[in-house]
């Protein structure tokens, strides 16, 4: 009973941060580490990364006087479907996205022995995921990276849960074609000097 | 490489990703942040302002006497605003409130001096519906945005569109259920400044055992002297607002009862407008407005 009371007291937060500051702080300090994760895991690179949560946040402040949801529940999912947004906006930009590859390729390790490469790191595996849609990165970093269930990804982006699962399915065989095609970071510099 | 779902889970899992938060950063944002929001509620609105426009919406409405009922949320809002804890020895507290309201669906609520009206929120289904004291009918769905009226003695069923920039072109003005309702209309109505005097004693309602809130102020203007009374009855066990009055006290003591009425939590409610009462023989036509 005492979880439950606490919930609602969290879920009338939501309701007092449309007027008032400080229950507007609470909600920052609990969020914040939460939205910077999401855009560190979307965008690799942390001072990137610190911009768009800035972005996300200064965006729910101006926004949340006319924010209808009451939950916890459902200010997280706002914040989430602003994150999403913002970081989508920034890699849609080509050259941002190449910036993106080339910092993720310049932290790439290379790979001694074939065990290891078995396994690729978070650098090659970054770019094998800046592959896919923006859509489809959101969903691989809400439920590998969040661990967010089924049900609230789908809440989020506002589709069904089962069309969410078949998407998934087809996401995850393309981010298998794209790791397997994704260069490691020397040959990558090598492509990128003869590009130039 | 990962076979399947749980496999990628796994590799994920292994992964040494540095995602630590400036301390700095998270200070500065801090700041900005709170500081836009000021500003934010500094500008006008433009939409969906929460408090005195909710409240404004519902008290102009006189077509459907939400009026009547405005008054009467208001009373709730009392209630919520009383057990904030500014009294000392409050038995029932501000968090057992919200849980208790935080479950309902359905709310009805009753009242009238002469001729009882009726007015039935689906805070889930966001369905509001009023029987006015003249037999009138207004079904509104904000959900499918339809609206439904029935006139009583009319052989049709008036249906239009519901306009969401039209006075009420939004479930209650724009709350989206119970406890953005009461802290709309209780944030901007009650505050202490108000000039409130409270007391809380113990009594029954109707066999029940309930906490008797009383809120009075003391209104002067020359040559008269007007104090308003509002009794809100709240459910010991149930933690919900049951009923309430509201009196006014002139300057010659005579006191005179200006409304009163009753909060039910029904289950269910009316599934449509001939749930509500509208003849089964009455069809539903296109709003001659439109």
């Amino acid at each position: 009973m005492a979880e439950f009371v606490e919930a609602r007291e969290d879920d009338y937060l939501v309701v007092r941060a449309r007027t008032q500051a400080d229950a507007l702080g609470r909600l920052y300090e609990r969020y914040y580490e939460p939205i910077f994760r999401f855009c560190v895991h979307r965008l690799f690179v942390k001072e990137i990364a610190e911009d768009v949560t800035s972005t996300v946040f200064l965006e729910v402040a101006r926004g949340i006087r006319s924010f209808e949801g009451e939950t916890l529940q459902d200010f997280r999912n706002w914040l989430y479907v602003i994150a999403s947004n913002q970081a989508n906006a920034y890699i849609r930009k080509t050259s941002r996205r190449r910036k993106l590859l080339a910092e993720a390729a310049r932290s790439m390790k290379a790979y001694r022995s074939s065990e290891e490469a078995s396994e690729p790191d978070w650098p090659r595996l970054y770019a094998a995921i800046l592959k896919l849609k923006p859509q489809h990165q959101t969903i691989v970093t809400l439920r590998f990276f969040e661990n967010l269930r089924y049900e609230q990804i789908a809440q989020i982006l506002n589709v069904k849960q089962a069309t969410l699962r078949v998407m998934l399915h087809r996401i995850l065989s393309k981010l298998r074609s794209h790791l397997n095609t994704v260069p490691d970071g020397e040959t990558w510099n090598v492509q990128r000097r003869n590009r130039s | 490489m990962f076979k399947d779902e749980t496999d990628l889970e796994k590799l994920v899992s292994r992964l040494n990703i540095d995602h630590e938060a400036s301390p700095l950063h998270r200070e500065k944002l801090r700041v900005k942040v709170l500081s836009a929001f000021d500003e934010a509620g500094r500008q006008p609105q433009k939409q969906n302002a929460p408090q005195g426009v909710i409240r404004r919406t519902i008290m102009r409405s006189s077509i459907t006497k939400l009026a009547a009922a405005a008054v009467i949320i208001v009373a709730i809002g009392l209630g919520m605003y009383v057990l904030t804890g500014s009294i000392d020895g409050a038995s029932i507290t501000l968090a057992q409130i919200r849980q208790a309201a935080g479950d309902i669906d359905w709310m009805q609520i009753v009242s009238g001096v002469k001729e009882a009206e009726s007015l039935w929120l689906s805070f889930g289904s966001k369905l509001e519906i009023v029987i006015g004291s003249d037999g009138k009918i207004v079904y509104s769905d904000f959900k499918t945005r339809k609206r439904f009226a029935w006139e009583p003695g009319g052989r049709d069923i008036h249906e239009s569109s519901i306009d969401e920039h039209h006075d009420r072109g939004q479930f209650l003005g724009g709350a989206s259920g119970p406890f953005g309702l009461l802290d709309s209309l209780f944030g901007s109505l009650l505050t202490a400044e108000k000039g409130y005097e409270i007391t809380k004693t113990l009594g029954s309602h109707q066999d029940r055992e309930v906490e008797v809130w009383v809120a009075r102020r003391t209104r002067e203007k020359p040559g008269s002297t007007r104090t308003e009374i509002t009794t809100v009855y709240i459910d010991i066990d149930k933690k919900l607002p049951v009923a309430f009055t509201e009196q006014v006290e002139e300057t010659d003591g005579k006191i005179r009862i200006e409304r009163s009425g009753e909060f039910r939590y029904p289950q269910n409610g009316p599934a449509d407008i001939y749930e509500a009462g509208a003849p089964k023989s009455a069809q539903i036509k296109p709003s001659p407005e439109l």
